[in-house]
């Protein structure tokens, strides 16, 4: 999938990893070159959220975990550490505004993030 | 009566504050969303001093007022059961409990950004609004305070730090404050959000016209502007707004539409404004304890100099004046971007709970320790528990002679011997362990540890159809299925909800802890204490293993998309004593009360329908007859049988002498003629391919009201006709025998009746509760009759091949 990125090439340059992908975005909103979803943060990682795509893709103003995300915190430029994953790897356990969250990798595939280098 | 309702975020301290508030005894636990009903307290006020009574937006005429406590919630937009009881009342939709007053917001201090989300909610609501602020303690081993003062000038309502959980000697820690500042409870400021300025304009625009609504959908008519362009005129808004005039209709549609075609997205945009609100005001009220930098602002107070409670109405109490100039200009006009530091600080040295975390929460330790945590559970739950037991044993044991010597003979001393103790005392010796277990689940619950555990099992949950948050729901389970199936509110997914409702009644419950340890006491006594111990964990694994394959089953019958999972990770906290204390109380009050009032009457029911029919004169007589004939042959085959040797002792049926012989199958002569023998014996049918002679079938028809009841019901049936009622039970049990001779009770039959209970539906408690949180009567009845199917089934294949076997 990264393969096939139109843009930015000076953004991957700048950013020391960028994901390397088991996102799995719909195709308008192919994963771009310093971003990349939640899910495939890395451990002990730190993003700036970007958006949360819906995770229904026809009625996405009814979709409540898209706004239950939001309403949690995660909100365009908040920034989110990924703590830990479970023993059996899902869910992970994040941290944002200084609480602690778990979500299935599922949801946080739905979030989309800019990593920022540690 | 004036009506104070509590909301806040779940695990932000609500229903310990209301319990300093009222006093009232109730649960209170730190896992996300323990309070799934509301409860109400009453309190009275403190007198009204003139000054706030002459700014007070509420009457308070009263002094005393009713405190409801609500589960918590994160958002007025519900998404579980719990939630939505929470926002209907607050917004007054529920028939049953009118809008309250004002309400009181419990905001965690120490995790102050997410919990004022729902603040700017409630603000939006128009609701008079005081804000109760927790966890200030916690706030400050974090390396922050909060300024309460510039919080409460913030957003125009008093704020009040308090400290629920401290009692006794230190008992005002705030709650007289928050008590006297009720009355002073008012609509909030509401803030200019820093909304995109298109959106902006057309909230301003919709606003006017939609003013008449409002207050009917509890909201101001900014909000409701905002709501409007968020969902659109959908039945959704219609059921806030059901006579929304036509006109508006269609401009809210045309404002709507041209916002999304700009690129702006209502709801996402509705929900940054308020955080990006939050932000500023976060940063302006938060002040560093450890960080010696303060960013701008004159820190001249100490803790100890902040006033105690803040009220927009005495600016006299304020910190410093040049706040007030934060009032209003606060949100908009403030283009800088908001300070982060609170959430950004990269090198913060870890809390005590992440530190904790590492451990608890590692992927070998973690699951270690998981394991280590639930064996000590069950394994302290029989060890530690056995002393006491012995000793209630004693005292109700002793205590049933005692009155049986005053008793006259007759029907009343039979009764008591064989009915009440028999009955009530049968169960109320397995009170120790019960109080125990609830004891063990209250400790876990308050520590912070099952929010791990639910963060730990969710991938192993999730595998079978369940879900993280079943996990709490069924540990409950083992004690009683009743709060585990309420517990199941806090689940989002209905789906989910429902199928960990059907499968709760599988997990071995308290009231089968006295079934299991009678048989397995009596059965497995010469086998060593942990292949006891074993025997016991397979029982409550057999339970497990059927609620995971059922729920498998159906997830796989059933294509449907997995569930969404979204669980918070509280601070760890020191489990309170009085705390702990009074949720083992409570559940064991109710327990010992469930003895006295419903097994108590069961037990003189049954021990009645045991008692008559009498057995008539002349079939007694024949009986005795027989008896007799049957002790004459025995001596007499004893005699041909053992001529040189000693005379072996004779043992017949069990008994060693004529007379018990007679009087042994008197009792069971008049219990076959009881209306319980008659019940039996008809039931017998069904449950003789199991192996269960008529004397269990009495016991199963009595389990069906409680599984507890099963023990009582064997304690009568067997201390019928035994006057002294020495015998222990299990030994009772042990002595019967067929007409043929053989044992009643063999290891077998008592391995079967154990898996009888294990899984068989035999509660009725459970079956209401059930209907009572699925609105129908489909899913009990169903539950029951799967259920009863698997366990009749199991049980058969069980006896017909084990009895095959040996």
């Amino acid at each position: 999938m990264s393969s096939s990125l139109p843009q930015a090439p000076h953004l991957a340059a700048q950013d020391p990893k960028p994901c390397e992908h088991g996102c799995q975005l719909p195709e308008d909103l192919a994963c771009h070159a310093g971003t990349c979803t939640l899910d495939c943060l890395g451990i002990g990682r730190t993003g700036s959220v970007l958006d949360i795509i819906s995770s229904q893709p026809d009625a996405s103003s009814n979709d409540d975990v898209r706004r239950r995300l939001m309403e949690m915190g995660l909100c365009n430029g908040t920034e989110v550490t990924v703590v830990r994953k479970s023993p059996f790897g899902d869910p992970i356990e994040i941290r944002l505004r200084g609480y602690h969250l778990s979500l299935r990798n599922q949801q946080a595939r739905c979030v989309r993030v800019r990593p920022i280098s540690a | 009566m004036k009506s104070y309702a509590l909301v806040g975020n779940p695990n932000s301290g609500k229903t310990t504050l209301f319990n300093a508030l009222t006093g009232l005894r109730q649960k209170t636990a730190n896992y996300p969303g323990v309070t799934v009903e509301k409860r109400t307290g009453r309190v009275n006020l403190p007198p009204v001093t003139s000054d706030s009574s002459r700014t007070s937006a509420v009457d308070t005429s009263s002094p005393e007022i009713q405190i409801i406590d609500l589960p918590g919630t994160y958002s007025l937009f519900w998404r579980s059961p719990d939630e939505r009881l929470a926002v209907d009342v607050i917004s007054g939709h529920l028939d049953d409990t009118p809008q309250p007053e004002a309400i009181v917001v419990v905001v965690d201090a120490s995790n102050l950004q997410r919990n004022l989300y729902l603040l700017t909610q409630l603000i939006e609501t128009g609701r008079p609004l005081v804000v109760a602020l927790t966890m200030t303690d916690i706030a400050e081993r974090h390396g922050h305070r909060v300024d309460v003062g510039a919080l409460s000038m913030a957003l125009g309502v008093p704020v009040v730090p308090v400290q629920g959980h401290r009692n006794a000697s230190q008992r005002d820690h705030g709650i007289e404050q928050l008590k006297r500042a009720l009355a002073d409870a008012r609509s909030a400021i509401e803030p200019d959000w820093p909304l995109p300025e298109p959106m902006r304009l057309a909230v301003s625009d919709l606003a006017p016209l939609v003013e008449p609504c409002a207050s009917r959908a509890c909201l101001t008519p900014r909000a409701l502007a905002e709501r409007l362009l968020i969902q659109g005129t959908t039945d959704l808004s219609r059921s806030i707004v059901p006579d929304l005039d036509p006109t508006i209709r269609d401009r809210v549609e045309k404002l709507r539409a041209n916002l999304i075609a700009a690129g702006i997205e209502p709801m996402k945009e509705d929900i940054e404004a308020h955080y990006r609100f939050i932000e500023t005001l976060a940063s302006r009220v938060l002040i560093p304890t450890v960080d010696l930098r303060v960013r701008g602002r004159p820190q001249s107070l100490s803790p100890r100099e902040q006033p105690a409670t803040a009220s927009p109405a005495s600016p006299a109490s304020l910190p410093s004046t040049d706040l007030r100039s934060d009032r209003g200009t606060l949100p908009v006009s403030n283009p800088s971007p908001p300070d982060r530091s609170i959430h950004r600080s990269p090198h913060r040295s870890p809390t005590f709970s992440e530190r904790l975390d590492k451990l608890l929460l590692h992927r070998v330790f973690g699951l270690a320790v998981f394991l280590a945590v639930m064996s000590c559970l069950f394994i302290s739950l029989f060890y530690l528990a056995a002393p006491l037991q012995d000793a209630t044993e004693g005292i109700v044991s002793s205590l049933g002679e005692s009155v049986s010597t005053i008793l006259p003979e007759g029907v009343l001393k039979d009764l008591w011997i064989d009915g009440i103790v028999a009955g009530v005392g049968g169960v109320l010796v397995f009170v120790p362990q019960i109080a125990l277990l609830f004891l063990l689940l209250a400790v876990l619950e308050d520590s912070g540890y099952l929010a791990r555990a639910a963060f730990l099992m969710d991938r192993l949950l999730s595998a079978v159809g369940l879900s993280g948050k079943a996990f709490v729901p069924l540990l409950s389970g083992f004690a009683c299925a009743i709060p585990g199936i309420m517990a199941t509110r806090t689940m989002e997914s209905s789906r989910d909800r429902l199928r960990t409702i059907f499968v709760l009644p599988f997990m071995s419950c308290a009231a089968r802890l006295p079934v299991y340890t009678l048989l397995i006491g009596a059965f497995f006594s010469t086998y060593s204490a942990f292949a006891q111990g074993a025997l016991m964990l397979s029982l409550y694994l057999l339970g497990i293993i059927a609620a995971f394959v059922t729920a498998w089953v159906w997830k796989s019958r059933s294509r449907e998309a997995s569930s969404s999972f979204m669980l918070e990770l509280p601070t760890y906290k020191l489990p309170r004593a009085s705390n702990v204390l009074r949720v083992v109380g409570r559940s064991t009050g109710a327990f010992i009360a469930k003895a006295g009032t419903i097994i108590f009457a069961l037990s003189v029911i049954l021990w009645a329908m045991t008692y008559w029919p009498r057995l008539p004169e002349q079939k007694s007589a024949e009986v005795a007859q027989a008896s007799r004939s049957i002790w004459t042959e025995a001596v007499a085959a004893a005699s041909t049988g053992a001529t040189a040797e000693e005379p072996d002792e004779i043992v017949v049926h069990g008994v060693t002498t004529e007379e018990e012989l007679i009087e042994k199958e008197l009792a069971s002569a008049q219990l076959r003629n009881s209306i319980a023998g008659r019940l039996g014996r008809a039931v017998e049918p069904v449950i003789a391919p199991l192996g269960f002679d008529w004397k269990m079938g009495v016991g199963l028809v009595g389990a069906f009201a409680a599984r507890e009841v099963f023990v009582s019901t064997m304690g009568i049936v067997y201390a019928q006709g035994d006057e002294e009622n020495t015998e222990p039970l299990a030994a009772a049990m042990l002595a019967d025998r067929y007409p043929d001779g053989s044992p009643v009770w063999t290891p077998l039959i008592a391995i079967n009746l154990l898996i009888w209970f294990v899984i068989a539906m035999q509660c009725i408690s459970t079956v209401a509760i059930v209907k009572r949180e699925t609105n129908t009567w489909r899913w009990p009845i169903l539950q029951l009759l799967y259920m009863n199917a698997l366990a009749w089934v199991l049980c058969f294949v069980v006896f017909q091949v084990g009895s095959r076997m040996f």
